[in-house]
């Protein structure tokens, strides 16, 4: 019997890893080979769309999917990865900016402007969104089709936040009472653009170096009130849920989220405004597949695409027709139930010249550095 | 580097092996002159050996490199290149009245990094040492259970480790319970500590399993000679396994320490206002104020540091352990 | 045999550290049942939503496949490439022998960030590649090689040269000294290689964000839904399955390698 174990012991471990070795070999080569041959069997001839994982939705495009499929998307992180991987390289027909950023997209040389005639639904959008500074150029002609946009505010939790006097964004920066339970945004220019309201100054958007100052000590102020710097929307609601915050710069489909949590919370409207944020599509200059990536577009701002993106993902659409198709609840909950008069109050998002922009960054950088 | 120094005496084992194989060989045929020429020839076999990973490094990496330290020599204006040469952004670097930011941030990403360099290992010794002489069942499958952890999305630990750390934390939570506490610790989260306890979970697997690699290979029979020596457990530690198990405690020590320094996600998502590093500024200079070239020079500076660093610990460990062995 | 060095001490801390390293991501199976869209407690109540949503979500399911795909093959190629590297630095006396090391370690320190825009620009710019998962892999395998390198020259460093000499002696092929005499000796270095490269890959984010194309990798896509935290919880019911399904798998496996042979012997496979 033992001897029978032994032999047989013997005879297969050498067999059992060289067999394993084998079984390993093939997976990886399988593997490879089957990465390889897919990658060049990829649709050719569909739109290529570079954008957030969620904008990958067939409700959002209805009419361009029943006419030619499923369009190839791809994802990015944010639109500063986006952009840095377009310039190093990567290649398709439409990319998925905000219009703050269109200075520096339209500077690069990668894009190209729209025929407006090609634009089905133009004519439908929201008049405050149509002609944002550098999406159009002199001529008139339109290198940005808007498509979601939304606000941005302080989000604060009604049982732990007394506001008093006028609301204001200073909340976020010098009120020293919610010291270590505030949060803003990890990102350079807004933070500055809000100081430089706050310190009530003409043109936020090209602040000269002396009132940047000024700014900086805000910042300065800001950085020693808040608990953290939020580089993404969870972690921030995540925060406001568990009580660690008790208020943050948010983007306005959070208030609802966090509502339905049956969270005590309410979305400031300060007194230097609230701020709209639009995002939008852009053709690339190297564009394949023009004539698709038109129909994508005009299926992207259609109404019936509008009245999902308002229901499911939360944000305005810029397609006014859209809000007609949505329960009004749904736009209340969200604060967007009356665009117009909504955006006459607030304060549109807009591209900051290229050499103030970097000095915004830097200069966001050394304060959080500790400078 | 000079890991691979540190065996010197034994490749002057193999050559004599080598040797007297080949002399001890019984025909004198073509093929044995060959094969003996073969034999001989140690570097020309070792770099056709060495080749294939080689090339492939090279092929990938080369030109990468070659752009990056071109790259920190020109400026940037959009995304045109200006391709003049200039020492500027070195200059801006080390330019510390002017801007204080990249030398602090070089020197707080360093210590950082050393700090939990030297919290991951400390934990993971005794893990590793646990695994390769107190398991002798099923090591396999604790080997892949001290991994599967990691199989998980590292945002979704860091989340997880907000639960436990956090406000409403775990740990809050239940000491609160206890009555321990009356408030909740804030001093858990969005500090050094907090970056220090998530890097220790996000990089352990790195540290136990080339310890555990080089723990395995001692031979049982010198610990059993060092016992009958007389050596006490802590003595016979010392002497004998904590040497032996050196070439695997430094790889980890530079698989956990190198990248570390270059991090920037953990110490943004945990490490609270104070947790910028030097990865943060190459990120922004790259991703977002468009200077490509600073943002070379910077990493370039950084590598420069590391491998500095890097080679001093070699060095210094290497002096050490020629003194035990002596 | 083995040390008799205080085992109640070192058992009590190795349960310590399991529970450190499993603490945290046990919380995620947990909070994926959780009734909410926040990771935060108190828990709200029991729901498998999540897991539906899971379950609908293609895009998640095929970053899933990408991420696996990717990290298998990286996995034995990285480890392939870095015992023969390991092999000729051990085993040979090689002249500037540090600096091809050196060389080979260089992707660890370059930040990975800067590593991946500049490969971009060379795969894109210079050779005209398109991206895909096969530029992904390719970036891994650069970045898994040091990994593997370094700790199977750990493991080999001291090797026992006198066995493979013998085995050369009897007349065996050098493949079959590899198989029969080299592998089983390394095995343990092997595995752990394997499988610190299939983690690393598996959750790297920048280098595969930026040379993968129209199909992204697990990471890739979590990062782009982040920006929408009612998707989380999918991600969380994800990351659970994961969870349970490799711990089934190696215990099956585990199963399946004792039936084999003498259940007393089962620990051979790796010392």
């Amino acid at each position: 019997m033992e001897w029978c174990h032994i032999e047989k012991q013997l005879r297969q471990k050498p067999m059992d890893r060289r067999s394993m070795l084998k079984a390993l070999a093939s997976v990886g080569l399988g593997v490879a080979v089957m990465s390889a041959t897919r990658g060049r069997a990829f649709a050719a001839d569909q739109v290529s769309v570079y954008t957030w994982t969620n904008y990958n939705d067939p409700k959002l495009f209805p009419d361009y999917v029943s006419k030619h499929g499923t369009p190839n998307v791809s994802f990015f992180g944010d639109t500063d990865e986006a952009f840095s991987k377009l310039a190093g390289g990567y290649k398709v027909d439409i990319a998925h900016p905000c219009a703050d950023d269109m200075a520096r997209w339209r500077k690069s040389g990668m894009i190209k402007a729209f025929d407006d005639s090609k634009l089905a639904h133009a004519k439908d959008f929201w008049p405050e969104i149509q002609k944002l500074p550098a999406t159009v150029d002199e001529a008139g002609k339109r290198w940005f089709v808007p498509f979601d946009w939304g606000n941005t505010s302080i989000l604060y939790r009604t049982d732990k936040v007394k506001i008093e006097g006028d609301p204001s964004w200073s909340l976020l920066f010098t009120d020293d009472r919610y010291k270590g339970q505030i949060s803003s945004y990890d990102s350079g220019p807004p933070n500055v653009e809000i100081a430089a309201a706050i310190l009530g100054y003409p043109d936020i958007f090209d602040i000269p170096d002396d009132q940047l100052k000024e700014c900086a000590k805000l910042l300065r102020h800001q950085r020693d009130n808040i608990r953290f710097y939020w580089s993404d929307q969870s972690a921030a609601e995540q925060g406001l849920a568990s009580g660690e915050l008790v208020a943050a710069y948010a983007w306005n489909d959070a208030v609802a989220r966090l509502k339905k949590q049956g969270l005590p919370v309410a979305y400031m409207n300060p007194k230097e405004g609230m701020r709209t944020w639009v995002c939008g599509l852009v053709l690339m200059k190297d564009v394949e597949h023009e004539d698709l990536a038109y129909d994508f577009i005009n299926a992207f701002t259609s109404p019936e695409a509008g009245k999902y993106l308002v229901e499911a993902l939360g944000t305005g659409h810029a397609n006014k027709k859209a809000f007609d198709l949505v329960d009004p609840k749904v736009l209340d909950e969200l604060g967007i139930s009356n665009p117009t008069e909504m955006m006459g109050r607030t304060v549109f998002l807009r591209a900051v010249p290229e050499d103030r922009r970097k000095k915004y960054v830097s200069l966001f950088n050394t304060i959080k550095a500790g400078g | 580097m000079s890991v691979a120094k540190q065996e010197e005496s034994a490749i002057g084992s193999i050559r004599s092996s080598t040797n007297s194989m080949a002399s001890a060989s019984p025909s004198y045929s073509l093929g044995w002159t060959l094969r003996r020429l073969w034999l001989r020839s140690e570097a020309v076999r070792g770099y056709l050996l060495l080749s294939p990973t080689l090339l492939v490094m090279v092929a990938l990496l080369g030109i990468p490199l070659v752009m990056l330290v071109v790259l920190s020599f020109w400026t940037q204006d959009g995304i045109v290149f200006d391709r003049t040469f200039t020492l500027e952004n070195y200059r801006q670097f080390f330019a510390y009245d002017e801007s204080p930011l990249y030398i602090n941030l070089l020197i707080r990403s360093v210590c950082m990094s050393a700090i939990a360099t030297t919290a991951i290992l400390l934990l993971s010794y005794p893990m590793a040492y646990f695994l390769a002489f107190r398991i002798r069942q099923h090591k396999l499958i604790w080997i892949v259970l001290i991994t599967v952890p990691f199989w998980i999305s590292y945002l979704l630990r860091i989340f997880a480790w907000k639960v436990i750390l956090g406000f409403d934390g775990v740990i809050n939570s239940s000491l609160m319970g206890l009555g321990l506490i009356s408030k909740p610790l804030e001093f858990l989260l969005y500090n050094p500590v907090a970056v220090t306890i998530t890097l220790s979970h996000a990089w352990a697997a790195y540290a136990i399993l080339p310890i555990y690699v080089s723990l395995e290979k001692i031979d049982r029979s010198l610990l059993e000679a060092a016992t009958d020596l007389g050596d006490s457990p802590l003595k016979r530690f010392l002497r004998v396994t904590l040497p032996l198990s050196m070439p695997g405690t430094l790889a980890s020590t530079l698989l956990v320490f190198i990248p570390t320094v270059g991090d920037y996600v953990t110490p943004a998502l945990v490490g609270g206002t104070s947790g910028m590093m030097l990865g943060n500024v190459i990120q922004s200079l790259v991703t977002r104020s468009d200077n490509a070239p600073m943002g070379a020079a910077v990493s370039i500076v950084m590598m420069l540091v590391v491998t500095l660093i890097v080679c001093l610990f070699l060095w210094t460990t290497g002096q050490q352990r020629r003194l035990v062995r002596e | 045999m083995g040390s008799r060095l205080r085992p109640s001490a070192l058992g009590t801390y190795a349960v310590l550290f399991l529970i450190f390293l499993y603490g945290p991501v046990l919380l995620l199976p947990l909070f994926s049942v959780n009734d909410s869209i926040y990771i935060t407690f108190p828990l709200k109540g029991f729901t498998f939503n999540w897991y539906q949503q899971m379950s609908q979500n293609d895009q998640m399911i095929n970053a899933l496949k990408a991420s696996l795909k990717v990290a298998a093959s990286v996995s034995v190629i990285a480890t392939t490439l870095g015992f023969i590297a390991a092999k000729a630095v051990t085993r040979f006396a090689l002249p500037g022998r540090a600096l091809f090391v050196g060389f080979i370690m260089l992707p660890l320190i370059i930040p990975s960030l800067v590593l991946a825009l500049a490969l971009l620009v060379v795969l894109r710019k210079i050779l005209g590649f398109e991206l895909s998962l096969m530029t992904v892999a390719a970036g891994h395998v650069m970045l898994c090689v040091p990994f593997s390198m370094l700790i199977l020259i750990s493991r080999l460093e001291g090797f026992d040269r006198n066995l493979e000499e013998a085995a050369y002696d009897l007349g065996d092929s050098a493949l079959k000294v590899l198989v029969r005499v080299t592998l089983p000796l390394v095995w343990p270095a092997i595995v752990s290689s394997l499988l610190l490269c299939f983690t690393a890959s598996f959750d790297e984010y920048l280098i595969a964000a930026f040379l993968s194309g129209s199909d992204g990798t697990l990471p890739v896509f979590i990062f782009s839904q982040l920006r929408f935290p009612q998707n989380l919880p999918g991600v969380l019911a994800l990351g659970s399955c994961i969870l349970v399904g490799s711990v089934i798998l190696v215990t099956l496996a585990e199963v399946v390698r004792r039936r084999g042979g003498p259940v007393k012997e089962s620990g051979a496979l790796v010392s």
